[in-house]
This record gives structure tokens, C-alpha cells and sequence, in this order.
């Protein structure tokens, strides 16, 4: 993790599996970011393969840690079935998105 | 297709061997990547469940992954023997209410239920807990 600056937006890279056994680390790093001032947060997932109920709940959180202090946190370039999955959940309602999905529509990573 | 087990303990970084095998299974039994994805998910749910409630994140549990073929259905049940665990008691998520309302629990049984063709919880003191999981093989 790079250091933070609070004006520009913070992109970190989500990588493979978001699980129960990464969930806890995600909501760290996630938490960190918030608390270092970053305002815009994005999370990019294009390279993120699995997102499990473990997973959603760290980015709920973190959606309401930057909104409830004026902040932002966007899902970026989300692949197809990443999105069925927010889909599911209803959380493609809650989340900014941004990106062309038809650019990430698989990704393979190990 | 004979059944296949495989005993994991309830370390959460065995989840993605969990998920490998159950894939792997899955599509020996002849169902197609989105089928494959759909029960693989919700294996994944079921463990988790089973290592966060039942044996409340302590890794040093056992879990039993067992997929077979029945009928139509490709089928897995996941076993584990921690404290019990009562579907019931968890309340539904609503999928559709706004942010400030959403309640963070009860996402993971929201996604097993949705995500199979039929799902079934029992406890027993000996057997522990068990759910069962259905996943037709092919589109009706």
C-alpha cells in the first residue's frame, strides 16, 4: 500500500478470491485508507475472481465508513460474475460502479 | 460417478481447496460453469457457516465435503460437528432495502438458498450439523 493522499482518489487492487479467509485483511486495509483521510476510495476488482457474503459485508462497511464521513467508495471495472453476484445481493443499487464491463467480462487468476 | 469426500479442518484458508474440489466434482457430474459457479458458491457459504458459527472461527474443527450424483441432482453435503446451527434463527436479509437499513448478517444462508435447487439443515448430537445441498445436472 502506497502512501494515501487525501485529496486523490486511493485505487486499490482486489486480487482472486475476496473469502471469508481474506475478508478480515480487506476490511483492515479498507478501515486504514479511511482513517489515512482518503476521501474517494476505489476498489478495483477486475482481477478478483470469487466475492463471497464475507466479502460484501467488508465492502458494506467500507461504503458506509466514506459516505457517513463525506467521502466516496466506488466498485470499479467489475467482472460479469463479480456483478451477478452484487446482483443477487442487491447491492448494485447501493454501489457506485464504474468501468465497461464488457471489458472485464472473465477474468482468470489463481 | 462414485461419492467423493474429503475431510478439511475449519482453517478458512482451506476454503479455496474446498471450492476446487467441489468444482471438480461438479463438473464430473456433468453441470455447465454456471451451474458449476452456483453450487460451488454455495458449498462456500456452507462452510463458512460452518467455520464462523459453528466452531465460531476456530480453525482446529472438522469439516466433511461429500458430493454425489442422486437422480438428477448433483448433491453435496457438508458435515461439520460444532455447536448447532438453526436456520431459523438467522433473520432474512432485504436485498432491497437502502443503505442505512441494510443489516450486515444473514447474507451467506441468503446466497445457499438462492444459489441451489433445494437445501436441507439437520442436527444431531452425533452427526453434527449437516446441509445438504441440491444442484439439478441439467435445465429442466
Amino acid at each position: 500500500m502506497s502512501t494515501p493522499s487525501e485529496q486523490a482518489p486511493y485505487v486499490l487492487e482486489g486480487v482472486g478470491r475476496i473469502d471469508a479467509s481474506i475478508a478480515s485483511q480487506l476490511d483492515e486495509q479498507l478501515k486504514a485508507l479511511h482513517a489515512a483521510g482518503v476521501r474517494v476510495l476505489i476498489l478495483d476488482l477486475s482481477k478478483v475472481t470469487y466475492l463471497s457474503s464475507s466479502g460484501l459485508r467488508v465492502l458494506l462497511l467500507a461504503l458506509r465508513r466514506q459516505e457517513a464521513s463525506g467521502g466516496r467508495f466506488v466498485l470499479r471495472n467489475v467482472p460479469e460474475r463479480i456483478m451477478r453476484v452484487l446482483r443477487i445481493a442487491g447491492f448494485d443499487r447501493l454501489f457506485p460502479i464504474e468501468g465497461d464491463p464488457a471489458l472485464t467480462s472473465e477474468t482468470h487468476d489463481a | 460417478m462414485t461419492p467423493s469426500e474429503v475431510c478439511f479442518t475449519s482453517d478458512r484458508a482451506n476454503l479455496s481447496q474446498i471450492a476446487e474440489f467441489v468444482a471438480e466434482q461438479a463438473r464430473l457430474a456433468g453441470l455447465d460453469e454456471q451451474r458449476v459457479f452456483e453450487i460451488q458458491m454455495a458449498t462456500d457459504e456452507a462452510c463458512t457457516n460452518s467455520i464462523e458459527h459453528a466452531y465460531d472461527g476456530e480453525p482446529a474443527g472438522e469439516i466433511r465435503v461429500c458430493c454425489y450424483i442422486e437422480d438428477t441432482d448433483f448433491v453435496v453435503r457438508v458435515t461439520d460437528f460444532g455447536r448447532e446451527f438453526n436456520p431459523d434463527l438467522v433473520p432474512q436479509p432485504d436485498v432491497t432495502a437502502p443503505l442505512e437499513e441494510r443489516s450486515i448478517g444473514g447474507l451467506g444462508l441468503f446466497f445457499m438458498r438462492k444459489l441451489v435447487d433445494d437445501i436441507q439443515f439437520s442436527f444431531d448430537p452425533i452427526q453434527g450439523n449437516q446441509v445438504i445441498l441440491r444442484k439439478r445436472r441439467a435445465c429442466p
